[in-house]
């Protein structure tokens, strides 16, 4: 390090640890874009984030003798993507939100990415292969689910299963070839993968309908009795969450997630102590793809529509988005970057063009303040009962 | 009667032949050292008999079987265990969850049992838990048990990962330095320890520069240089051999 920088450094370190300046600079910064008046309303509201960020942790270091304050602040940062998780769940049950279709529309859609982000955090956070096409496997759910419930008219649990089914059995295929590559190199593949699967979907006319989709798919249905209220596909959606939430649980907490983990912290000392890395990263890919598949087939019947345009590589990037902003690893996290990530934008749609500059502010301040994702501090995987 | 053979092993990277015809064999529930100046080949040896390289030549046999050439974590299965020289702890994890991943191949249950948590998933997880506490007790570890395994100091580390090797329940045991870093009465505890390992029936092959350890407690030395064997044998004879004294001394005669 020169001398130059060393002495800058520490300077900037100071001005940009006071809240007013960041404030301040965030304000000036939308100013061009949002007039005045919102402006200023961002800066009162961004300096009392900031300065209660500060203020909890001059706190929880000023007041390490009284044990119960200090004692609430660790467990309110130790706790804070549980405690999101749980508001997002309460998001989910409040009946007042229900009278608006819109709210349950994007509440179900919530719902849809979280089941994205939680099979992807399999894959990224658990066993720490970088994948840059699920999107691919999202997409592969839908066609199959589009495809086998008009062509063939079977039932939407059974053409639900097939979906994520065989979107498992194209995880599996595809990570076979490319698990003999690592970090980046697995990165550039998976992302290879996603562009080709697209541009399939863009070409075959004869199968996908090429760009123009595939419409008219039919609503599922629990006994005859046909889910084409939306008020109740969001139920089904929340209960499929649920779902998929306990069960990456349960394997999260055997010695199959601890398998992935250990692969993810050091693949050499994982060989050594009998994991067979190979497998379990075929493992972690099928059944991370497995719940992309199935969360094809409820955005395919939640929508009646698709086309190779909602599985792009931004849609690949967005979910990566959700899977690191909740911190690599947590379930919980995972949830709550999905609600983050969909809930926010539409709660901006008020400021029209300029909320997806918005989202990103918002994301860079939460990765400034949590850099290792909300739900950084890992649970641990250990169940034990008795 | 031997746990361990090893005939004619050679290993070349390139042109750099790092072993030559070692042949060697180890008698089970033995403490047996290896020892050799810096860049002998000890550890690629080592890498040799875990499956971690491929020999060029020769043939590794663990109790009778020929392993030579198969995967890491397939010979990790048939009961040989190791440290690393460089420590190779999971350390964003908590010392109870490095000694779970450490009973991996005795988990004993599938992806649907893991699903259904059955009856049988929750007894095998408890015994494979009690088991990691056991050994971690017998290492005294188990009050750090719920630290991160980063957190530990420097020895207690390298103990960490000598009891997660134990959890795989391995007949034969290789330790890589595991005195390296430690002062001297962490030695004489580590000492102490790798008995009581011994005693519960490990066979241990050990790689050290500390001859306090290597002489205390082997009861066969092998001695590498430039990755060939010079001498084997009790320490009382490793101590008078002249061409080890001259491997880790220089030449008697004085030349420079």
């Amino acid at each position: 390090m020169s001398v130059e920088t060393k002495r800058i450094k520490p300077l900037l370190q100071n001005i940009f640890s006071r809240p007013l300046f960041n404030a301040l600079l965030l304000s000036l910064l939308v100013l061009p874009f949002t007039g005045p008046k919102t402006a200023v309303l961002l800066l009162f509201a961004s300096l009392l984030l900031l300065l209660s960020a500060k203020l909890s942790r001059k706190l929880s270091s000023g007041f390490t003798h009284i044990k119960g304050i200090s004692s609430l602040i660790s467990l309110i940062s130790r706790y804070r993507s549980q405690m999101l998780f749980l508001l997002a769940l309460l998001l989910c049950i409040t009946p007042v939100l229900h009278n608006s279709p819109y709210t349950v529309d994007v509440l179900t859609l919530c719902l849809i990415y979280s089941i994205l982000a939680l099979g992807l955090n399999v894959i990224v956070g658990m066993t720490g292969l970088l994948h840059l096409g699920f999107a691919a496997f999202y997409a592969i759910g839908a066609y199959t689910y589009a495809l086998f419930s008009i062509n063939v008219g079977i039932s939407f649990w059974l053409a639900a299963t097939l979906s994520a089914i065989i979107a498992a059995l194209s995880g599996f295929i595809l990570a076979f070839p490319a698990l003999r590559l690592k970090g980046d190199y697995l990165a550039i593949v998976t992302l290879g993968f996603g562009e080709i699967l697209r541009i399939i979907l863009n070409n075959w006319k004869e199968v996908t309908n090429g760009p123009n989709g595939i419409s008219k798919i039919p609503p599922p249905s629990i006994f005859g009795y046909s889910l084409d209220n939306l008020g109740h596909f969001f139920y089904l959606s929340l209960a499929v969450a649920i779902l998929v939430f306990v069960v990456i649980g349960r394997v999260e907490q055997s010695a199959i997630g601890r398998a992935w983990v250990a692969i993810r912290e050091d693949e050499i000392a994982a060989s050594s102590l009998g994991i067979d890395v190979t497998r379990y990263k075929l493992m972690s890919f099928a059944f991370g793809s497995f719940w992309a598949g199935l969360a094809g087939a409820l955005f395919a019947s939640k929508m009646g529509f698709i086309s190779p345009e909602s599985f792009t590589f931004l849609e690949s990037a967005l979910i990566l988005c959700m899977v690191i902003l909740g911190g690599l690893g947590s379930r919980y996290g995972a949830v709550a970057g999905a609600f983050i990530l969909i809930g926010i934008p539409e709660l901006l749609r008020d400021v029209q063009t300029y909320r997806m500059l918005f989202l990103g502010i918002t994301l860079i301040i939460l990765m400034l303040f949590m850099p290792g994702g909300i739900g950084g501090k890992r649970a641990v995987s250990v169940y034990i009962k008795g | 009667m031997s746990i361990l053979k090893v005939e004619n092993l050679s290993k070349s990277f390139d042109g750099l032949r790092a072993l030559k015809d070692i042949t060697l064999s180890i008698k089970q529930g033995a403490i047996a050292s290896i020892i050799g100046p810096n860049g002998a080949g000890k550890t690629t040896l080592f890498n040799c008999l875990t499956g971690f390289s491929k020999p060029s030549s020769g043939a590794v046999f663990y109790k009778g079987r020929e392993i030579t050439g198969m995967s890491p974590h397939k010979i990790a299965g048939i009961g040989i265990a190791r440290t690393f020289q460089n420590i190779r702890l999971f350390g964003a994890l908590s010392v109870i969850e490095n000694m779970l991943i450490g009973c991996h191949i005795s988990k004993g249950y599938g992806f649907f049992s893991a699903l259904m948590r059955g009856r049988r998933f929750s007894s095998l997880e408890k015994s494979n838990f009690h088991r990691s506490m056991g050994i971690l007790d017998m290492l005294e570890l188990s009050k750090y048990a719920k630290h991160l395994a980063s957190s530990l100091p420097y020895g207690l580390q390298r103990r960490l990962e000598i009891a997660r090797a134990m959890a795989m329940n391995p007949k034969l045991l290789l330790l890589d330095e595991p005195s390296a870093g430690m002062n001297p009465s962490e030695t004489l505890e580590l000492m102490r320890q790798l008995i009581r390992l011994r005693e519960e029936g490990v066979t241990l092959l050990i790689i050290e520069h500390d001859m306090t350890l290597v002489m205390g407690l082997s009861e066969q030395i092998t001695v590498l240089n430039y990755g060939t064997k010079i001498a084997e044998g009790t320490p009382d004879q490793i101590r008078n051999n002249s061409e080890v004294i001259e491997a880790y001394l220089g030449s008697a005669n004085g030349q420079f």
